[in-house]
């Protein structure tokens, strides 16, 4: 991800052009959130082009109208119809690196989607928002997948792929940042101008409005030293996390809300990813000194 | 070429099997410190291409002032002058000291990362006041990172680290602000003789068992950790590199180390001024040459000789040990010409784990 400053904000389209709000937001890369393509392109000259990274919302089929505006951001794009003809209709299209499909984790079409997408060399991905919103057999399934497949040719179906990267070394990015909530990194934005980490901390770690945004105060604020001394804290109170063998990929995201949280099977999961990518890494390196 | 010097034997800490422990604090003075820096200069003078590696040591070395470190800068200076960039500076501390103005001090010195010790079970360390070791060691770790100071962790393996290997491993392994972690057996010396102490101190079998469980999980995490001496056996046994091991290792002690205590008394190492035995004299009465001369050094030099035909004679693991540390060998048996105590978990360890990967590297190898 880019960072124009320190922080990403992860704003919804009106507030990202209304008057008096740019300033607030000068100097951060902008996550734009979509509803409606229509308010994209009438919003066009309003629109600070040159610090949005990242768009949100639109659809596969909406992005087929969007041709003008290709090139000027990263696009993560709904696939809502199974409609294969229309797929590979689009695919050209959607066939580059800064395109990223977006299948919900409760479609019932789960599945074919992503298996179809891969194969037409699509870079897939199933929205991570908070610890129950995979469906943790489907993301077996899809660990799976990504670690055969990947071995003989590039597969991207995200968490896994960018899981399957940090479990690697290759990167050090966790279920926070797959969820869009590294405190170093992500602002969200709601419909009123609240800012927060992401949406479902909206309430419990409130940073202000952001009219008001002042980022040294934000980050001295409760909330925010909330989260950011978590990992410590874990291990400072040597918690279950601090030894927990899922860690490298958890970073304790899945009890941070809830202390309690049954990750069990998450934790299954998560080590039988590190575990394969473990056994791939140990028998290269036997190989290559032998 | 590696120097210890133990800058003071006082300290903050109160580790139950502290091995450094002494009743009479005494510091470094500025005399003892300009002779030990000459001592490093002449040796660098003397081999061209050489290094020295100096480990400032103790007890604590952040109990000396911002101004002692600031003195040693240019005692530095004064005694190596054009050789001082092949003087290497590290530290080992429990970094509870550090605080950004000593970072700053420390930073012209230092130019190899602090090593710190570290344990998951707080009854085992603490420091004096009964306040929070861990508080102020991560505010220190920060303090370490914002002044470019790299830090490594030392990790005394006791009875309840080796009932806990896995959970220790995994510790380590996933904490954000560790990188590379050394895991030294405990031995009895110093605090660690005390008889409250006796049920945390291992048996070489429980060292072999620490090493045996360590190394499942080397494995798992596909041999990427960098925790010592797991990565070294690695070196060693997969890639051929046996140059990588450690001092206790290697077997050339006699030939590469010396601990200078704050009274200038010299040792081989640190551990020998721990223990207080063969000293060689003191930096007051020796040269480099003397040093490579004295009686001490030959002791422990033979000692090669007197394993590799006699107790260890036949041990197909001897390129991997060398007898191991002179000084366990000493706490153990009263004399250097005996192998080290963790002998036997250490070939178990070797037989588990190593020898399915493959036959042991001949005596005498070199990297490959």
């Amino acid at each position: 991800m880019m960072h124009v400053n320190d922080y990403t904000l992860n704003v919804p389209l009106p507030l990202a052009v209304a008057r008096g709000q740019a300033a607030t937001t000068d100097g951060h890369a902008l996550h734009l959130r979509v509803e409606d393509t229509g308010a994209l392109v009438k919003a066009n000259d309003a629109i600070p082009w040159q610090r949005v990274w990242e768009i949100t919302g639109p659809t596969i089929e909406d992005f087929a109208l969007l041709t003008a505006y290709h090139d000027r951001a990263r696009w993560n794009l709904w696939w809502k119809r199974f409609d294969v003809g229309r797929l590979l209709d689009l695919a050209p299209s959607l066939r580059r690196r800064t395109v990223t499909v977006l299948v919900a984790p409760d479609d019932p079409d789960l599945h074919e989607k992503l298996l179809l997408g891969d194969s037409l060399s699509l870079r897939m991905a199933v929205p991570l928002t908070d610890p129950d919103s995979q469906n943790l057999e489907e993301l077996n399934r899809v660990i799976s997948y990504v670690l055969i497949t990947g071995a003989t040719r590039p597969v991207h179906m995200d968490p896994v792929s960018s899981m399957v990267a940090t479990a690697m070394g290759h990167q050090d990015l966790t279920l926070w940042d797959f969820a869009d909530e590294n405190v170093h990194r992500n602002l969200f934005v709601d419909d009123a101008g609240q800012v927060s980490l992401s949406a479902r901390h909206l309430t419990t770690h409130p940073y202000g409005p952001l009219g008001e945004l002042n980022l040294e105060d934000m980050e001295r604020g409760t909330s925010y030293q909330r989260l950011s001394s978590y990992a410590q804290e874990l291990f400072v109170s040597r918690s279950e996390c601090a030894t927990c063998r899922a860690y490298p990929l958890c970073g304790g995201w899945l009890r941070y809300v809830d202390r309690g949280y049954d990750c069990e099977v998450w934790h299954l999961v998560l080590t039988a990813l590190l575990e394969a990518v473990g056994a791939t890494e140990r028998t290269r390196k036997l190989t290559r000194h032998r | 070429m590696v120097i210890i010097l133990k800058m003071t034997t006082a300290c903050n800490g109160t580790c139950v099997y502290c091995s450094a422990y002494k009743e009479k604090p005494q510091h470094l003075s500025v005399e003892v410190a300009r002779r030990v820096l000459g001592l490093a200069a002449e040796y660098l003078r003397a081999d061209r291409r050489g290094h020295v590696n100096l480990i400032l040591h103790g007890g604590e070395p952040l109990i000396l002032s911002r101004r002692f470190y600031a003195t040693f800068d240019k005692l530095m200076d004064e005694q190596l002058g054009a050789l001082r960039p092949r003087l290497n500076v590290a530290m080992q501390s429990n970094l509870t000291l550090l605080t950004p103005a000593k970072a700053a001090a420390l930073g012209p010195v230092l130019t190899r990362p602090i090593g710190t010790s570290y344990d998951l079970y707080p009854e085992v360390r603490s420091i004096r006041g009964n306040r929070s070791l861990d508080e102020r060691w991560y505010r220190a770790m920060h303090v370490a990172r914002e002044a470019n100071i790299d830090t490594g962790v030392v990790y005394v393996v006791h009875r309840k680290a080796v009932r806990d290997t896995e959970k220790v491993w995994t510790f380590f392994r996933n904490h954000p602000d560790i990188s590379s972690v050394r895991f030294n057996p405990l031995y009895a010396e110093g605090r660690g003789k005390c008889d409250e102490v006796a049920d945390l101190i291992i048996t070489a079998e429980q060292w072999g068992e620490f090493l045996i469980r360590g190394w499942r999980m080397y494995e798992l995490d596909g041999f990427r950790p960098s925790f010592a001496p797991f990565s070294e056996f690695f070196a060693a046994h997969i890639r051929r590199e046996p140059r990588r091991m450690s001092c206790a290792h290697k077997g050339r002690c006699h030939d590469t180390h010396l601990g200078i205590d704050p009274d200038g008394s010299i040792y081989n190492c640190g551990r020998w001024s721990d223990t207080q035995e063969l000293c060689y004299g003191t930096v007051f009465d020796l040269g480099i040459e003397e040093i490579e001369q004295s009686p001490v050094r030959r002791k422990l030099g033979e000692r090669q000789k007197v394993l590799s035909e006699g107790p260890c004679k036949d041990c197909q693991w001897w390129a991997y040990c060398h007898g191991g540390c002179p000084n366990d060998a000493y706490l153990e048996h009263g004399t250097v010409d005996a192998p080290t105590r963790w002998c036997a978990g250490t070939l178990a360890f070797f037989e588990q784990c190593l020898r399915p990967l493959g036959d042991p590297i001949g005596r005498g190898s070199r990297d490959r």
